[in-house]
């Protein structure tokens, strides 16, 4: 739920002229380029200001989740299906104001209405 | 060919190994592993699995050559040419039969979707059984998809590259997993006989609306009501989204074993035993995705909750937006990289593009000299979708550039 909310409050943190120049830079692992294009570190605004502060609380940040994909061991493995939380997902896709959201994704949808939307 | 022993790739750790290995079967570079598992305590070096997938490459292409150290830990492959399933390179009446170990605890979807890659570039049919104590049908605790996902989301997708003649994937043997996450004792029959020069170039820029929803429920050695229990729960979220859902059903019995036990020879064993739910969702303009999720090996979970759960994966999956599901994405992606020097594009949900797999997977391509990829912003379809545009490669066929 945490995690849930800390993503939907930086939906604007996704900007693609950030993942172009993050996505073949070598120094930082694949795992460091999603978190920073998601802007689930203190570095996302890369473009913007940010004090020697916010550079300690990334490196902090950056130690913990490490430390925890290595108590996971499971790291390297390729997973094709990624490993959901199914408590997260079923709290996500059982409330119907989500499940209306989607619908826009299916033939179901009312496409009158949201035109006059 | 004009040089003959061109530069190894270097990559470290056994991430995303196969899909490395099959670059470079593809591009013809040689590749060196090393640091594959160097701390684990148990099973150092390369898994049952990788060397099984090893033997595949071996068995399909002719003039490979492969060396692995003595800890399993460094692993120098240097590829030659595809040949597929043609007599007198290890095909015997046209077949490869591919045996995986006991040990194995991939899916055989870990062998099937990197094969699939191959197949097209290959100069005879590739016709491989998959056999043995070690084939897994269904959805795996270690993150593979199932054979049915294979066949219903992956395979369709080849035909977006003009590749659609004689592909079948048949299963004719099901299994779960086997006890301890290990093995199970299905079939698999894979026959792919459309060999391109190259793939042609696509652009994939609209996801369309899901119209439909197919599933496949599977159970080996238990009930059939299990089948029903999870149908019954998909189908209670899904029915409210898509008046379209069909679900089959598919009961079979779980294979029996020789016994390991040496006092009582002809004692034996089942295996494989558990059920589990495949569902793709298929839009209105061709774009495929899906879920899966099948039984643990130790049990205790109630056939409502796997198809309660797999139904939320399918809309998660769904949502995440673009043409092309984070499961597809690597095989459409190669296959973009692999055809013709053209631009191709594909309109992909920003949470797929930014996931790890998708970042690997990249820088992989680089490393084997594939172009950068270029990303913008979509203007179409989901808000936050993303364009991505892959230049090929322009390799394609070299059994067929020759011939």
């Amino acid at each position: 739920m945490e995690k849930a909310r800390r993503m939907h409050s930086t939906q604007k943190k996704y900007r693609i002229s950030d993942f172009a120049r993050l996505i073949y830079d070598e120094s930082l692992a694949p795992a460091e380029v999603v978190r920073k294009w998601r802007g689930e570190d203190g570095m996302a605004d890369l473009a913007d200001d940010h004090g020697p502060e916010e550079a300690v609380e990334e490196d902090e940040n950056f130690f913990r989740k490490a430390k925890h994909n290595d108590d996971d061991g499971n790291n390297n493995e390729d997973r094709l299906i990624p490993k959901y939380d199914y408590d997260t997902l079923a709290q996500k896709w059982s409330n119907p104001e989500n499940l209306e959201s989607l619908r826009q994704r299916f033939t179901t949808a009312n496409l009158m209405k949201e035109r006059n939307g | 060919m004009s040089n003959p022993s061109p530069a190894l790739v270097r990559f470290q750790t056994q991430k995303s190994l196969a899909h490395r290995l099959t670059l470079a079967t593809l591009t013809g570079r040689p590749v060196h592993i090393s640091q594959i598992r160097p701390s684990s305590p148990t099973d150092p070096g390369l898994a049952p699995h990788e060397i099984s997938f090893l033997r595949l490459l071996e068995a399909v292409t002719n003039g490979s050559h492969i060396e692995i150290s003595y800890t399993g830990t460094t692993l120098v492959y240097r590829p030659g040419l595809i040949t597929g399933s043609s007599p007198g390179s290890g095909a015997s009446g046209g077949v490869i039969r591919h045996e995986l170990p006991a040990g194995c605890t991939r899916g055989v979807s870990y062998f099937l979707v990197p094969l699939c890659l191959l197949a097209p570039f290959s100069k005879a049919p590739i016709n491989v059984l998959f056999t043995g104590s070690g084939v897994i049908t269904s959805a795996t605790p270690t993150g593979d998809m199932s054979a049915d996902s294979v066949r219903t989301a992956i395979l369709p997708l080849y035909a977006q590259f003009g590749i659609s003649n004689n592909i079948e994937l048949r299963i004719l043997r099901r299994s779960n997993v086997g006890a301890g996450g290990k093995g199970g004792a299905g079939e698999v029959h894979l026959v792919f006989g459309h060999q391109v020069r190259l793939p042609k170039t696509v652009h994939i820029m609209n996801p369309g609306r899901v119209k439909k929803i197919r599933g496949v429920a599977y159970c080996t050695g238990v009930s059939a009501s299990n089948n029903a229990r999870m149908i019954e729960e998909a189908r209670g979220i899904l029915n409210s989204m898509t008046g379209d859902t069909y679900i089959f059903s598919d009961v079979s019995s779980a294979a029996y074993l020789p016994s390991k036990d040496k006092s009582n020879p002809n004692q034996k064993r089942k295996t494989g035993v558990g059920f589990g739910l495949s569902l793709v969702a298929e839009s209105s303009t061709g774009s495929l995705y899906s879920a899966d999720l099948a039984s643990p090996p130790a049990g205790g979970v109630p056939p409502e909750d796997i198809g309660r759960q797999c139904a939320y994966q399918l809309l998660e999956s769904v949502s995440l937006g673009g043409a092309v599901s984070l499961a597809a994405a690597t095989t459409v992606l190669t296959l973009m990289a692999m055809g013709s020097e053209d631009v191709g594009r594909l309109q992909l949900g920003r949470d797929v593009l930014g996931s790890e797999t998708l970042i690997c997977l990249a820088r992989d391509l680089k490393a084997f000299g594939a172009s950068g990829w270029g990303v913008r912003d979509a203007n179409t379809g989901q808000e936050g979708d993303v364009v991505v545009s892959v230049v090929g490669r322009g390799v394609g066929n070299v059994g067929r550039k020759i011939a």
